[in-house]
């Protein structure tokens, strides 16, 4: 055995967990290195050393009295927690009430304005695509007011046709249909109606 | 402590729970404070331990033993512990007793020295040393526990033995 593999399996010889055979060839180098010898003396030394530090022992009060401590801080941690949690909530209606109140706020201020709806009668610009409810409403309007547009309203009851279909469907107005249309779109109030 | 019952402590059985801290309290105190080396610290840190496994039954699935599971806990607070705390050396508790002056001054030397050599051994290499070498721990376990291969903590518990040897080796 040479010098590496006694420094491979010291621990296990130290603790005593090397095969016979293996033990047999550590015994025998140590009869002849030296340095090896004295390294194995230097490490059974400590851990003898070692082996005599105490650990101071816990008093019978500190043992009994472990168990209610423990409690105590998990009580007060639950307490904590529970705090935590109220705030928690707290913020998060108090901020979800602000928010609601800055929408509402921005909503009642665009209510104002006049410029934020533009309506062209172009036949493919006529379902205004952002916009359903102006949509619906512009329909509704022509159908209450005049029997002329009947295609649309079928359109409209058929649970809204897509834009293309709509499309075809006011291609095919004559020019006279068509006129009547505009006058009507002009006659829209559309602040009211957004 | 029998075999535990992992549902009812999962469910935070309080008669349960004091068995275990009652079993295991001291157990545990004896390897933080060999960790830590402080006694405040190590009662501190062993109570936070019996918190933190409450607070976290229901993570328990019983792949280990409670008693690993716990080490474990307690480790991770210690290591906590050691990295807040500055590394000083103090006077020892140990050593306030004892009659002769003479042997009281030669214990307080080899305590402080192996306090001392102790705190300077990295985090892991220290628990290795002292799960192996106080509790006889297994290496398997050891590597299950503090999450690291056997091999490696095979070669942690040699590193620390090779150190102490080297900064207690004129003691003797």
């Amino acid at each position: 055995m040479n010098c590496k593999e006694f420094s491979n399996r010291l621990m296990d010889y130290v603790e005593g967990l090397l095969p016979h055979s293996q033990e047999v060839g550590m015994n025998e180098h140590i009869k002849h290195c030296e340095v090896c010898r004295l390294r194995l003396e230097k490490i059974e030394k400590t851990l003898t050393i070692l082996k005599e530090d105490k650990v101071p022992q816990l008093s019978e009060a500190k043992k009994n009295i472990l168990f209610p401590l423990v409690m105590e801080r998990i009580e007060e941690r639950s307490i904590t927690r529970r705090r935590k949690r109220k705030l928690a909530y707290g913020l998060s209606f108090g901020f979800t009430l602000l928010l609601v109140s800055i929408i509402s706020i921005i909503s009642i201020q665009n209510r104002g304005k006049t410029d934020i709806y533009t309506l062209f009668f172009n036949p493919d610009r006529f379902i205004y695509e952002s916009n359903s409810q102006v949509n619906s409403y512009l329909i509704e309007t022509f159908i209450k007011d005049d029997t002329l547009i009947t295609d649309i309203k079928n359109a409209v009851d058929e649970a809204w046709m897509d834009k293309s279909e709509l499309a075809v469907l006011i291609n095919e107005l004559s020019e006279e249909e068509i006129n009547k249309l505009v006058e009507k779109l002009k006659s829209i109030d559309f602040i009211d109606m957004l | 402590m029998e075999k535990l019952d992992i549902q009812k402590f999962r469910r935070g059985d309080e008669n349960l729970f004091r068995e275990i801290v009652d079993s295991y309290g001291e157990r545990l105190y004896n390897i933080v404070f060999r960790i830590v080396r402080n006694v405040d610290d190590a009662e501190e840190i062993v109570q936070e331990t019996f918190v933190v496994a409450f607070i976290k039954r229901k993570g328990f699935r019983g792949e280990s033993s409670i008693y690993t599971w716990l080490v474990r806990i307690a480790y991770n607070l210690s290591i906590n512990r050691i990295k807040k705390t500055k590394p000083t050396v103090e006077l020892d508790p140990r050593l306030s007793s004892g009659s002769n002056p003479e042997q009281e001054i030669e214990r307080e030397e080899v305590a402080q020295r192996i306090d001392e050599a102790v705190k300077e051994l990295p985090p892991k290499q220290r628990t290795v040393f002292i799960l192996r070498f106080y509790e006889n721990m297994p290496y398997k376990k050891i590597s299950n526990l503090l999450r690291c291969k056997e091999g490696t903590t095979k070669a942690l518990y040699h590193f620390a033995v090779e150190k102490l040897s080297a900064k207690l080796g004129d003691l003797y």
